[in-house]
């Protein structure tokens, strides 16, 4: 009876479960055209299409050569890299060049 | 006794029924990888894997000693083998760990760095029956060598840099696209042309496995 008790526990709460996806890793090319405080900047892709991009804690900020940067070392007309974290919300890493030099 | 088998038999026909409901919805809707396994299996899962580890294993310590060398090697290792399934970090967040049930665990929490020495070492060696993690081991002693250094690198995860994440993305396996995307970016980045757009890291990574 105790078997046939837990086998029919095991199989009821064995096969519920909740659904969840899998969400995609986007990475964006562009310049940056605006920042936004520490939670966000504005950048324009390449391919034209402005987007702004969350950040947050977590986000990684490197230079091109892959050392460590820090967000404020972030100019507006900076070319980055955005790879976006798997909410599709927030920037996972941020890497940046140098904003063109001006004459 | 009468009223506790009463009880009983009370219990069981409730859990029938219910099993009953289940199953016929199981049947109709089907069931996939995208479900999150339940917290019953999560702990029947993780007996198993503690049982599966030989128990002459189970409380070994890493004879490999730990040296800068060693842990660049199992860096370098980790993003050639491991990191397709369980990202650079660690944490799970790769495309093709994502979509498998059971999800492949975030590396860096208590639940695996608990994990005696032995233990990691024999989930490396063995794998883990049932899930997506294969048996790595050949049963010869560079493999065993191979994979104590990834034990090292295991522990460490809790503390990887971002910059030694962005050194591994160049050791990661790719497709000749990935390979595209990564020196197009860093032509961007030099100030080169800027003829790239977006991409889908996971759906290329994912491809490139099928």
């Amino acid at each position: 009876m105790k078997k046939l008790i837990g086998i029919s526990l095991f199989f009821l709460l064995a096969v519920t479960g909740a659904f969840a996806h899998a969400g995609h890793l986007h990475t964006y090319m562009g310049s940056v055209t605006m920042l936004d405080g520490d939670n966000a900047f504005m950048m324009k892709t390449t391919d034209g299409k402005d987007l702004t991009v969350a950040t947050s804690k977590s986000t990684s900020w490197l230079r091109a050569d892959n050392r460590a940067a820090k967000q404020s070392e972030l100019t507006v007309g900076a070319r980055v890299v955005v790879k976006m974290s798997t909410d599709g919300k927030t920037a996972a890493s941020v890497k940046m060049a140098a904003p063109p030099a001006t004459k | 006794m009468k009223r506790r088998s009463l009880i009983a038999a009370g219990v069981l026909i409730v859990l029938i029924a219910a099993g009953m409901i289940i199953l016929v919805s199981t049947l109709r809707y089907g069931f996939s990888a995208h479900d999150e396994p339940t917290r019953i299996e999560i702990v029947i899962a993780r007996t198993m894997r503690h049982w599966a580890s030989p128990a002459d294993l189970r409380d070994r310590s890493n004879p490999v000693p730990l040296t800068p060398p060693v842990l660049e090697e199992a860096r370098a290792h980790f993003a050639d083998h491991c990191a397709t399934c369980h990202g650079n970090d660690g944490k799970g967040r790769a495309g093709m760990g994502m979509a498998m049930y059971p999800r492949t665990p975030d590396l860096t929490r208590a639940e695996t760095q608990a994990l005696s020495d032995g233990e990691l070492f024999s989930i490396i060696e063995n794998g883990v029956r049932l899930t997506g993690m294969p048996g790595f081991g050949d049963g010869t002693a560079g493999s065993a060598a191979g994979s104590w250094t990834l034990v090292h690198f295991i522990r460490h995860l809790p503390k990887i840099t971002p910059e030694e994440t962005a050194a591994m993305e160049k050791l990661n396996p790719k497709s000749p696209e990935e390979w595209k995307e990564m020196h197009q970016e860093e032509s961007f980045l030099a100030g080169g042309e800027q003829t790239a757009t977006t991409s889908s890291a996971q759906e290329s990574q994912t491809h490139q496995h099928h």
